[in-house]
């Protein structure tokens, strides 16, 4: 594959925007990256949009932007979708399709919890209340308490560090620092999350332009932001050798192929953005990722060793958990952050990397689904460096 | 149909697949029903036409245990949405059954979190969960402490 780079990001501010127009939020989203990369519309040749919703696609909300006729295709990957357009825009970049590639993801949310708001057809799930995600992770939490001792204030924990991050976030949902104890006094969700624990229903866009070498020469300005490892996984098959619901073997079998594409490890990473839907999840990817060795993920956070000042910052963005989770945004906002960070653009927020001179590689991790095995069904792993040279 | 005749009894759905349980009859108690792998030996709920493990077509229907104990739990507190049936908050719960299948659904009985712990024993319930557009009286699967 040929080198793959970020030419330029853009976000809509994450939020609650009920009156706004899917395609404004789009449309902004776009622009910001083109600004940002010095191009126009007219120079994207082909197109991603990851999108949640019948009826949502990319032709639709991307017109507006003017008709170039650009090639558009539309991804739904649940919560994995935006990374899985960031994904396939870089396979097309690194292939030849295209010199410069777009990926875009948009959600606008109906309230409450994520997976209940439909009425559906009887079937067991729905009569079980199953596809609510937050019973899901009380069970993740459960387990993690159960076989590693994990307890509440941990998870409490995650939600003040991530919460306090996105105060520095100007494109946060919430901005607003959560002390321990009023994240653990708020309202039980699905024990033992509280409300606090548990990512928002958020409207929002994201947007990536990625380019080819030759388009980097062009428009990158001496700082090269350079995709050097993208991994993907589906459920694979693990016995009864991990606890249920399974969020680790997806994410280490991903992870573990993206270190060895990198040709590096999780000691070479000066940050890391991951899924914190809920709280339990950082502290359980933490150890997926190979942060920290399996039952050592708890001890991250009560020491700060993930905070923005911290051995290896992680959600310096605010997480989902703080900036928010428009499904098929989130993935591609994540690789926003990345580049702020790796070009020290991050401002009040920015990580200071292991040299302390700014940092130089991140990791995305941007997981989504739940299958009927209880594991996830699909998982985006990519890791970016910041050069001061083409390669 | 007229509106005199009587639905048939029916069991839901799970993961898409019809007939992943056994309603009690006159022969037989009601039982989960799920794939025994005739080639490697995994099981899976519900049954496949292929092995979850070794992906061979050698799946054959076989009841599994009624009896398993809790893997992880949740009580939940949040609305789950119209679609739901039963009292509100609810346990979920994840049945981990002798032949290490993991199952999930709610308990059919209201428990206190204080008696709820990671290898409680349950035991498969079935519960009328009431009827469908068509007029099924239709029936779930659930668990209850054994
Ligand atoms: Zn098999």
């Amino acid at each position: 594959m040929e080198p793959v780079y970020i030419l330029g990001v853009g976000m809509h501010p994450f939020g609650r925007y009920p009156d706004k127009l899917i395609s404004d939020m789009v449309e902004d989203a776009v622009t910001d990256a083109l600004k940002d990369a010095g191009l126009a519309w007219q120079d994207i040749e082909l197109a991603y949009a990851a999108n949640g919703q019948p009826g949502q696609h990319g032709q639709r909300f991307l017109r507006g932007l003017g008709l170039s006729g650009v090639p558009i295709i539309n991804v739904e990957n649940a919560c994995a979708g935006g990374s899985s357009a960031f994904f396939s825009a870089c396979m097309a970049v690194g292939a030849g399709a295209a010199d410069v590639a777009l990926a875009v993801g948009y959600e606008q949310m109906a309230r409450g919890m994520i997976g209940a708001n439909m009425a559906r057809p009887m079937t067991h799930e729905s009569v079980n209340g199953l596809f609510a995600m937050p019973g899901m992770f009380g069970m993740v939490a459960r387990n993690l308490m159960h076989e590693h001792g994990v307890t509440a204030r941990d998870l409490a924990l995650v939600s003040v560090k991530n919460h306090h991050n996105g105060v520095f976030n100007p494109r946060a949902q919430y901005r607003m620092e959560t002390p321990v104890e009023d994240v653990l006094a708020s309202r039980m969700i699905a024990d033992p999350l509280t409300l606090l624990m548990c990512a928002p229903t958020t409207d929002g866009a994201a947007a990536v332009v990625v380019g080819s070498r030759r388009a980097a020469a062009r428009y990158a300005n001496g700082v090269y932001i350079r995709l050097v490892a993208a991994a993907q996984r589906s459920e694979p098959y693990a016995g009864t050798e991990v606890s249920r619901p399974d969020i680790r073997t997806m994410t280490m079998q991903a992870s573990r192929a993206a270190y060895e594409q990198g040709g590096l490890g999780p000691e070479d990473l000066d940050l890391v953005e991951l899924h914190d839907c809920f709280a339990p999840a950082e502290i359980s990817h933490y150890e997926n990722l190979g942060l920290c060795a399996v039952g050592d993920g708890a001890k991250l956070v009560r020491e700060g060793a993930t905070n923005i000042e911290g051995r290896i910052p992680v959600n310096p963005s605010g997480g989902l958990l703080s900036k928010g989770h428009p499904i098929s945004a989130t993935g591609a906002a994540q690789i926003c952050e990345l580049t702020w960070q790796l070009r020290g653009e991050a401002g009040q927020r920015q990580v200071a990397g292991r040299s302390g001179q700014g940092p130089t590689i991140g990791l995305a991790h941007n997981p989504g689904g739940i299958t009927a095995s209880l594991s996830f069904a699909h998982v985006n792993v990519h890791i970016l460096k910041r050069e001061d040279a083409l390669a | 149909m007229t509106s005199s005749e009587k639905a048939p009894a029916k069991p839901l759905t799970t993961a898409g697949r019809p007939g992943a349980f056994m309603l009690p009859g006159a022969a037989a108690p009601a039982a989960l029903l799920g794939g025994h792998c005739r080639s490697c030996g995994a099981y899976d709920f519900p049954r496949g036409r292929f092995c979850p493990r070794c992906s061979a077509a050698a799946m054959e229907e076989v009841p599994l245990s009624t009896r398993g104990n809790i893997h992880t739990w949740s009580t939940v507190y949040q609305d789950p949405g119209p679609s739901f049936v039963g009292a509100k908050p609810f346990t979920i719960v994840t049945v981990e059954l002798p032949e290490g299948v993991r199952v999930v659904s709610t308990l059919s009985v209201a428990m206190p979190p204080e008696e709820l712990r990671v290898g409680l024993p349950l035991v498969l319930d079935v519960v009328s969960v009431g009827s469908d557009a068509d007029g099924n009286d239709c029936y779930d699967f659930r668990f209850r402490p054994a």
